[in-house]
């Protein structure tokens, strides 16, 4: 679904991308982890084509999209008709309420009337809006955006979902329908690729990970692999040093305490 | 929408400021305070920063990112925010003529006469308001966020001080301000062209659009605002 080789992307004097590699399997759940800064939203927005990197080359669906700095748009757009897209920081348009704003973005995909009535009814429902669908946006609370931006993303009901850092702001209980969702697409044949900087988020909802610091893929695996493989690197002690940078970013929050294990 | 709500009360304000203008020079007074009235509020301090924040914001809050994640293309998203736009301008202009106009004719101002002036200035400042709508984007490909606004500011502050500073002759300005690609000074020139003053009398519409390059400097900077602005979006990382 996404074949990524040797992507290159620099802001200024800043490498967000340093020759990724990267595929997305057709039906996989993949989680792509990294520590703040990594190059995740990087490489989520050079897949829809929101950013030129330099150099490398994409492949959206078996077509490629994306060449040595250069999109080719024709590509690009029926692709993205395929895709459900939820960014990590954004605002609809506050004055408009949930109905309208899918309303909206419905017929950004043309489709028909009263399939898109049936559609919104549904994913209101789905994402837990249906009682505020007559509020306006401007008046809902971080959670309630994050469930309309979800709810956006699935408008066209997408073969390929792709979620940047979608749990922020959500509480255990929209964490929890939230990877309930993510399932039910695992369920449904779909693939999706969603990225977070916590474990927490990725653990038992995805089947593959991949781990990238400092705008290189560090590791991809089952979780149970990588974590099995972290444990035998330490085994073989090797010093903390050497296995942080994968580590750190696949243990999150638990890297820390993990860490004065390993060198205590 | 404020444009518009803008733009309808500043006519309704105006009104008594617009009887005397009548009073004293009939259907070119009243013209000449309508465009020096647009000119001197409503295009600085409300078209340019619309402009600037337009495609601005839209980039900092994620919409755009939203919207080009859609089978769209960026051409799309550029043209549908600018004709957007372009409509508000539209809309709150002409509710500011029909009021104006209206207001005329129940001075008992000549129907034909306030007609033919009303919509030939009408399309004129229509046209100037495109050209700082335009200038606002141009503004924006450079500086995001309040960076945009803020020189928008600035600009709609600087712009008619320097036409103070190096015009201060009405008749000069009249002779050589069309020859300066200011959506301001052209105002003020069409302003002129209105003038309630013996040494400057109304002159034809015609005879307005035929000054050398006036109606070239309405449109001319105008698209290659745009262009300048649609080169630097279609390139952009909209992150």
């Amino acid at each position: 679904m996404i074949r990524i080789e040797n992507l290159v992307k620099t802001y200024k004097d800043v490498k967000a991308l340093d020759g990724l590699n990267l595929e997305v399997k057709k039906g996989q759940i993949y989680g792509f982890l990294g520590p703040n800064g990594a190059g995740k939203s990087t490489t989520i927005l050079s897949t829809l084509g929101l950013i030129f990197p330099q150099e490398g080359r994409i492949e959206l669906f078996g077509e490629e999209v994306f060449r040595d700095g250069k999109y080719d748009e024709g590509r690009l757009v029926k692709a993205k008709a395929r895709i459900g897209y939820m960014p990590e920081h954004a605002t609809l348009w506050d004055f408009l309420t949930p109905v309208q704003t899918l309303s909206v973005i419905a017929d950004a995909f043309g489709i028909p009337k009263a399939e898109k009535e049936k559609r919104i009814n549904e994913l209101l429902d789905l994402v837990g809006l249906k009682d505020a669908r007559r509020r306006k946006v401007g008046k809902f609370s971080k959670g309630m955006r994050q469930r309309l931006l979800l709810a956006q993303a699935l408008i066209n009901d997408p073969d390929l979902l792709i979620l940047d850092e979608p749990m922020t702001g959500l509480d255990p209980t929209g964490i929890a329908e939230f990877k309930e969702i993510i399932r039910e697409q695992r369920r449904a044949g779909k693939t999706v690729f969603f990225s977070s900087h916590i474990l927490a988020h990725v653990e038992e909802v995805c089947d593959t990970v991949g781990v990238i610091v400092k705008g290189k893929l560090r590791v991809e695996d089952s979780l149970d692999n990588i974590k099995r493989e972290f444990l035998r690197k330490l085994a073989t002690r090797l010093s903390w040093r050497q296995i942080n940078p994968w580590t750190s970013a696949v243990l999150g929050g638990r890297s820390r305490r993990l860490g004065r294990i390993s060198t205590g | 929408m404020a444009f518009i709500a803008l733009a309808t009360l500043t006519a309704f304000f105006n009104l008594d400021m617009l009887g005397d203008y009548y009073a004293s020079w009939g259907v070119p007074g009243l013209l000449r305070a309508l465009i020096s009235a647009l000119a001197g509020v409503f295009l600085p301090f409300v078209v340019l920063p619309l402009g600037a924040v337009s495609i601005g914001s839209a980039i900092e809050n994620g919409t755009v990112r939203v919207l080009l994640s859609k089978p769209l293309r960026r051409r799309d998203f550029f043209l549908g925010t600018l004709l957007s736009d372009i409509s508000a301008v539209f809309i709150g202009a002409t509710l500011y003529l029909a009021t104006l106009v209206a207001y005329a004719l129940h001075l008992g101002a000549p129907l034909s006469k306030t007609l033919e002036l009303g919509l030939a200035f009408g399309s004129l400042l229509f046209l100037s308001l495109v050209q700082y709508l335009a200038l606002g984007y141009l503004l924006s490909a450079f500086m995001r966020g309040r960076k945009g606004l803020l020189a928008s500011l600035l600009l709609a502050f600087a712009v008619p001080i320097s036409v103070v500073a190096v015009y201060p002759s009405f008749d000069v300005l009249a002779r050589k301000a069309l020859f300066v690609p200011s959506p301001l000074l052209q105002h003020i020139v069409l302003g002129m062209a209105v003038s309630p003053k013996s040494e400057l009398p109304p002159k034809p519409v015609g005879e307005i659009l035929n000054y050398p390059g006036n109606l070239a400097l309405l449109v001319v900077p105008t698209l290659v605002y745009l262009a300048v602005s649609w080169l630097k979006f279609r390139r952009a990382d909209l992150r």
